[in-house]
């Protein structure tokens, strides 16, 4: 092989092996990036949603203030309390129209 | 909804004790169930001469060898002074006592004569002593326990999860409106109708709520109500006057992840007056609360709906 054309291939060769550098190189950095970017989504999401203390699926509103009936509900959990030791349901009461089987009340 | 109704009604710790199971075998569950309560009576019973709960009290000051199960009382009466902070305190035996409650209500009904008395806050919980290995109580010289905030709860739960376990079913114990349930819940849950009296029928004004799991436990100063002299008189004591409680609700209702919870947690909030909601709600504790004026309020998710009146 004449010298200019070893020459020229060494030189390409060269470019080659320096932008395939500069591309895993690059990649490295996106993909980091990335995993960040999206943990701390992720993070943010969870943070925004914490878990409800009872199965909101049992409780059949959310809504503050008095009804119609003059019933009143509590607004909602403040988080700034103190939690305690005495355990909350697994699932808040539900309204049932059914006949009642017992009764609660004082004694 | 498949809840097999076989209500049987005794009379246990002073109070009534029913019981409803979700499929056969109501007969063998009655029989469980007033076992169990027997075995808690006899042990807790402020009214028995011979229990050892009488016993203790007898000798104040001195260490008492009791059946394991008061131990266990005791012992869920003293967490409960302490998660409330001593405001659910099983030290009021003597207050309640000077207030004429010293026998089985039934006889307190009629009144007890006139009684001058100052208020005082009570001993306090933290001189108890219990050795759960020994089997043993000491209270201090002159304080008297008194179970009857936290005993009920307990023995219907142990009621309930015997009869489940025996059986395989769900249970519903309910004594003197402390309701406990175990096992597996019929579809659509235990219907329970909340009311101030759990005497007063399941027709009574209030407000019917289906429960899954755990407990609903009532706490109320409309009933077990007596005059000493003109003085009218209830069961709930403030530990910090020893004189019944003068607040602003008369009844409170609490589910909980266990009846026993739910009754410290109803009675707390009694004593707490005003800040009771708020207390109950930083506990995510679903709960109904009425005012002696009768306006109702609704915390942690306690449900709006159900037939409410």
């Amino acid at each position: 092989m004449p010298r200019k054309s070893r020459t020229t291939r060494d030189t390409g060769l060269r470019q080659v092996k320096t932008t395939t550098k500069w591309l895993a190189g690059g990649a490295a950095v996106l993909t980091g990036f990335f995993a960040v970017w999206e943990g701390r989504s992720v993070h943010s999401a969870s943070a925004s949603t914490p878990t409800p203390p009872v199965a909101q699926s049992q409780s059949p509103s959310a809504s503050s203030g008095t009804d119609n009936s003059g019933v009143s509900q509590d607004p909602g959990y403040d988080p700034s309390y103190s939690n305690g030791n005495l355990q909350a349901p697994d699932y808040a009461p539900a309204p049932s129209y059914q006949p009642p089987v017992a009764s609660s009340g004082g004694s | 909804m498949s809840v097999t109704v076989e209500a049987v009604e005794t009379r246990a710790l002073g109070t009534t004790a029913r019981i409803v199971v979700d499929g056969p075998g109501i007969d063998e569950a009655t029989e469980t169930m007033v076992a169990e309560l027997e075995v808690v009576e006899q042990a807790c019973s402020r009214f028995r001469a011979d229990s050892d709960l009488s016993r203790v009290n007898d000798n104040s000051g001195q260490t008492v060898r009791v059946d394991p199960i008061l131990v266990e009382a005791v012992e869920i009466a003293l967490r409960a002074a302490r998660v409330t902070h001593g405001l659910v305190d099983p030290t009021v035996g003597a207050a309640i006592r000077l207030l004429g409650y010293d026998r089985d209500f039934s006889a307190v009904v009629d009144g007890t004569p006139a009684r001058k008395l100052q208020a005082q806050r009570i001993p306090g919980w933290r001189g108890v002593v219990i050795d759960p290995v020994r089997a043993t109580v000491r209270v201090p010289a002159g304080v008297e326990l008194d179970l009857g905030a936290t005993a009920k709860a307990f023995a219907a739960e142990r009621a309930a999860s015997r009869v489940a376990a025996d059986l395989g079913c769900g249970v519903l114990v309910s004594l003197g409106g402390d309701i406990a349930v175990a096992g597996a819940a019929p579809a659509g849950g235990w219907p329970i109708r909340v009311t101030d009296d759990h005497a007063a029928g399941l027709d009574a004004p209030g407000q019917t709520i289906a429960i899954q799991s755990g407990g609903v436990a009532t706490s109320s100063v409309t009933v077990r109500r007596w005059l000493q002299g003109d003085q009218a008189r209830h069961h709930l004591i403030d530990p910090a006057t020893g004189f019944p409680v003068d607040g602003p609700f008369r009844t409170v209702s609490v589910a909980a992840a266990s009846c026993v919870d739910a009754n410290i947690a109803s009675t707390a909030a009694i004593v707490l007056g005003e800040e009771g909601p708020g207390w109950l709600r930083a506990r995510h504790l679903p709960s109904r609360i009425t005012r002696h004026d009768g306006r109702v309020v609704l915390v942690a998710g306690w449900p709006t709906g159900g037939p409410n009146r």
